[in-house]
C-alpha cells in the first residue's frame, strides 16, 4: 500500500526523503522554495528587467515554468519584465559535425520556449564566426578538461553579463541546482578561484567592475526535484551539451577536479590556504565593499558634500538669529538716549561692518575649504579608478599589491600591456595557444 | 508479458536515441531487479555505468524510476512485482544545461 501524501492525505506519487507526496502538492512544495528566493530580491525584481539564462535543459525549464507562474501572480508594483538569453556553445561542445543535428537542436529550444510564451535571443561565444577562434583555443588544451571547463566558464559568464549591462537588466537568473552550484564551488575551488566564489553567487561584474544582482532559485533545490517537477507536468526538455562531454572517457567534475583533492594534504602547495581564503572572502558585506570600491567611495563623497552643505545652512540661520537679537538690543537702547543712542548706533554700525568683513573673510575661508575638500573628493575618485586593475580574462579584481608584479609578467612574456590574475596565469596560459587567446579573449 | 519502457535526461541515448520502447519479457522477468538484468544483457550491451551501479544490481545513484507515474520507492524498490502493460520510466539527473 502507498503512503498517502504527507499533507492532503491523497494518493502519494513521489517521494522525497522519506517523505510521500501528491503531484500538486509535490509542485507546490517545488514552487515555493525557488519563489522564496526570489521573494528575497522582491525589491530588485520589481518594476525591473529580469534575464533568464535560457539552456531548455530539464531543471532549466522546470523553473522557468515556476518563474512563469511567479510572473502573473506578480502583479502592480511587483511586477516586471522577463526576457531569455541563450549561449549558444553547441557547436563548441556537441560531439558533432552535423549541421542537422544543431538545427534540430534549435528547433527544439524554440518549440520550447513557445511553451512559455518566450522567444530567446540566442548569442555565440565566438568572436567572429567564420574563423572559429574559440573552437581552437578549446582545442589546444584538449589534454586538460579542467582548463576547457574554466574557458568555457569564464567566456560564457563575460557573454552574459555584458549583455546584462548593455541591456539594462537589473537581475540575472541562472538555473543552477544545489549539485551544479556544489560542483562549480569544487571546481573553483581546484583552480584557486574560491575567494571569487561569492562574486558567482551573489553579484556579477562586468570590465568597468560595474554590478548587477544574480538570482540561483534553484540553489536549495536539488536536481532530481525539478527533474520529478518536470515529470509531473509533463514537460519537454533537451538534452544539452557540457564540457563533460568533451571528454574521451566519459569524465566527471570528482575526476577532473582529483588533482586538487591529491594536493591538499601537500604541505606544499597552497590548495588548503586557498580553502581558509574563501572562508574570510565570503562574507557577503565584505565582497561588497570590495567589488564596490567605487560605488562606495562615491556615495562616501556625496555624504560629505551633503555635510558640508548641511553645515552651511546652519551657519546661516545662526548669522540671522544672531542679527535680530542685536536689532532688538539697539532699539530698546533708542527708547532712553538718543544722544548715546545715535552714538552707540555709529559705533555698532562700525561695528557691523566690521562683522561683515569678518564674516565675508569667514566665508571666503570656508568656500576655499570646500574647494579643496572637493578637489580632494574628486582626487580619491580618480585613484580608486586607477587602484582597482582587473584581470583582462576572468574580469576578477586584482589586488594593488599584485598589480605591478602581473602588469611587468604578462609585458616580459608577451610583450602586450595588460594585467592577467596569477590563476589565469598559472592555471590557462601555460595550456593554452596564447595567440587564441589573446584573439578569443583579450 | 509487454510493458513499455521510457528514457528521458540522456538516457536514450544508451538506447538508440529513443525514448519509448515497447518489449515483450519472457516469464522469467518478475520483479523490477529481474528487469535490470534483462536491460543489461538485451539493450544495453554492457554500456551499463549510466544506468546501473559497478556491481550491476540496482540503479546508479541520479537516476530517478518511475512506475505508472508513481515514484518506485513507494512500490517497494527493486523488489515490485512487474505486471503486464506498466510503464516503467527512467530519467537521469546526471546532467544539467
Amino acid at each position: 500500500m502507498n503512503k498517502p501524501c504527507n499533507s492532503c492525505k491523497k494518493d502519494s506519487k513521489l517521494v522525497l526523503r522519506g517523505v510521500s507526496f501528491c503531484n500538486e502538492c509535490f509542485q507546490e512544495r517545488v514552487c515555493k522554495r525557488i519563489n522564496a528566493e526570489l521573494n528575497k530580491r522582491s525589491q530588485a525584481i520589481g518594476g525591473d528587467k529580469l534575464l533568464f539564462v535560457f539552456t531548455g535543459s530539464q531543471e532549466n525549464v522546470a523553473i522557468l515554468d515556476v518563474l512563469k507562474q511567479y510572473k502573473l501572480k506578480s502583479r502592480g508594483t511587483r511586477s516586471f519584465s522577463l526576457q531569455l538569453l541563450h549561449i549558444n556553445t553547441y557547436s563548441l561542445l556537441a560531439q558533432t559535425n552535423n549541421l542537422n543535428d544543431e538545427e534540430e537542436y534549435f528547433e527544439n529550444l524554440q518549440t520550447i520556449s513557445k511553451q512559455f510564451g518566450f522567444q530567446f535571443e540566442s548569442v555565440g561565444l565566438e568572436i567572429n564566426e567564420k574563423e572559429k577562434t574559440f573552437l581552437d583555443l578549446l582545442k589546444s588544451c584538449s589534454r586538460y578538461p579542467s582548463i576547457q571547463d574554466e574557458l568555457i566558464l569564464i567566456a560564457t559568464r563575460r557573454k552574459i553579463y555584458n549583455y546584462a549591462h548593455q541591456n539594462d537588466f537589473d537581475v540575472i537568473i541562472f538555473s543552477d541546482t544545489a549539485e551544479q552550484l556544489g560542483f562549480r564551488t569544487i571546481c573553483l575551488l581546484g583552480q584557486g578561484r574560491g575567494s571569487s566564489l561569492a562574486s558567482h553567487v551573489n553579484i556579477c561584474r562586468n570590465k568597468k567592475q560595474t554590478a548587477i544582482s544574480i538570482c540561483y532559485p534553484a540553489k536549495h533545490t536539488q536536481m532530481g526535484e525539478l527533474v520529478s517537477y518536470l515529470k509531473t507536468k509533463d514537460l519537454v526538455s533537451i538534452k544539452t551539451p557540457t564540457v563533460l562531454d568533451l571528454t574521451k572517457k566519459k569524465k566527471n567534475y570528482k575526476s577532473i577536479t582529483q588533482n586538487f583533492y591529491n594536493q591538499l594534504t601537500n604541505s606544499k602547495n597552497s590548495s588548503a590556504l586557498s580553502i581558509i581564503k574563501i572562508t574570510d572572502a565570503i562574507q557577503w558585506n565584505e565582497i561588497d565593499l570590495k567589488l564596490l570600491n567605487k560605488e562606495v567611495s562615491k556615495n562616501e563623497n556625496e555624504k560629505i558634500k551633503k555635510q558640508i552643505e548641511n553645515n552651511e545652512s546652519k551657519e546661516t540661520e545662526t548669522k540671522k538669529e544672531k542679527v535680530e537679537e542685536k536689532e532688538k538690543e539697539n532699539e530698546n537702547e533708542n527708547e532712553n538716549e538718543n544722544e548715546k543712542e545715535n552714538e552707540n548706533e555709529k559705533e555698532k554700525e562700525k561695528e557691523n561692518e566690521k562683522e561683515k568683513e569678518t564674516e565675508t573673510e569667514k566665508e571666503t575661508e570656508n568656500e576655499k575649504e570646500k574647494e579643496k575638500e572637493k578637489e580632494n573628493v574628486n582626487q580619491e575618485e580618480n585613484n580608486s579608478n586607477q587602484n582597482t586593475e582587473i584581470c583582462h580574462i576572468c574580469w576578477d579584481s586584482i589586488p594593488e599589491e599584485l598589480q605591478e608584479e602581473s602588469l611587468n609578467e604578462v609585458k616580459q612574456e608577451f610583450e602586450i600591456e595588460v594585467t592577467i590574475c596569477e590563476f589565469c596565469r598559472s592555471r590557462i596560459i601555460p595550456f593554452v595557444d596564447f595567440q587564441l587567446l589573446k584573439k578569443a579573449l583579450l | 508479458m509487454e510493458l513499455t519502457l521510457e528514457f528521458a535526461g540522456g538516457l536514450e541515448n544508451l538506447f538508440e536515441q529513443k525514448k519509448k520502447h515497447q518489449v515483450s519479457l519472457p516469464k522469467t522477468i518478475v520483479t523490477l531487479e529481474d528487469l535490470l538484468g534483462w536491460l543489461k544483457e538485451n539493450m544495453l550491451n554492457n554500456k551499463t555505468d549510466e544506468l546501473l551501479t559497478e556491481e550491476e544490481d540496482d540503479l546508479r545513484s541520479g537516476i530517478i524510476c518511475f512506475i505508472n507515474e508513481i515514484d518506485y520507492a513507494l512500490c517497494g524498490f527493486l523488489e515490485y512485482e512487474l505486471q503486464a502493460s506498466d510503464t516503467i520510466s527512467f530519467i537521469s539527473t546526471i546532467h544539467g544545461g
